[in-house]
């Protein structure tokens, strides 16, 4: 069974998911401040999205 | 009962000229426009996310490729697709790519350079680009997804999503942020006084005992 940190591809994700969270928040907003809390507030509903459907499946095929 | 005037913003000053020039370079648009900051955090996230996922698949998965050689593509009322859509129903990540500006123009310019009657070891028909961004072999392919981790198939998606990023890059240069910022609105005109309300002082002080 691979460990779940152990998989390589995902340590891609956070340079992605940082830059779809700068990009689409600075087409949304011109202020700094803005920018950066609509940024981080994707950031956190991304991951933890991902990270819902990775311990999921990660559960499932673990222990079913 | 009369209905209160709607305080509407301006009307958007519409810039053609910023959104090309964020099409070329992402966010030179911007910094043309006076919005240096943002338009170097575009520049450096659009181009670190292509390049980046450039370098994941070994600059091997931004190209289009030589559309004589493949299958046929029908599409209804169309009909059976030829040239440059042929190439690119087979390659739609380019239809993403593309966006990113002239980042992903080597491609463009392989594909227009290259003669598909060419001898295979001839030399590159664009010298100074040598095999990058010219559509790799079937054998060439197969090698680099025999490793089975997905790196390569992900790279082409960092690329895709950095060229539909640079779209919004270039909304944004062309009519501004979506979300009006409150300081971009003049100040509301004053509400109407009721009758009962006594008038303000003469010398515009506050009133008070």
């Amino acid at each position: 069974m691979t460990p779940l940190f152990a998989a390589s591809i995902y340590w891609h994700f956070p340079l992605l998911i940082l830059v779809f969270a700068l990009v689409y928040s600075g087409t949304h907003h011109d202020r700094w401040d803005r920018i950066l809390r609509e940024a981080a507030g994707w950031v956190v509903k991304i991951t933890g999205f991902l990270v819902l459907v990775g311990v999921t499946l990660y559960a499932l095929s673990s222990w079913l | 009962m009369a209905t209160p005037p709607v305080h509407s913003p301006p009307a958007r000053k519409l810039d053609p000229l910023a959104a090309l020039l964020s099409y070329l370079l992402p966010g030179l648009g911007q910094v043309l426009q006076g919005r240096v900051g943002k338009g170097v955090m575009f520049f450096a996230c659009i181009y670190g996310l292509f390049f980046y996922g450039l370098w994941m698949g070994q600059m091997k998965n931004v190209w289009l490729p030589e559309p004589t050689k493949l299958p046929d593509i029908g599409v209804p009322i169309v009909g059976k697709l030829s040239g440059t859509p042929k190439a690119l129903a087979h390659r739609m990540q380019f239809l993403a790519q593309f966006w990113v500006g002239v980042a992903a123009w080597p491609a463009v310019g392989q594909y227009v350079a290259h003669d598909p009657a060419a001898d295979p070891n001839a030399p590159p028909a664009v010298p100074f680009l040598k095999d990058y961004m010219l559509a790799p072999s079937e054998a060439k392919l197969n090698d680099l997804q025999r490793p089975q981790d997905k790196t390569f198939d992900l790279a082409w998606v960092f690329t895709v999503i950095a060229g539909a990023l640079n779209l919004l890059v270039m909304y944004d240069a062309f009519a501004g942020p979506v979300v009006r910022d409150d300081e971009e609105f003049p100040p509301a005109p004053p509400k109407p006084r009721a009758d009962h309300e006594p008038p303000p002082p003469a010398d515009g002080k506050a009133g008070g005992p």
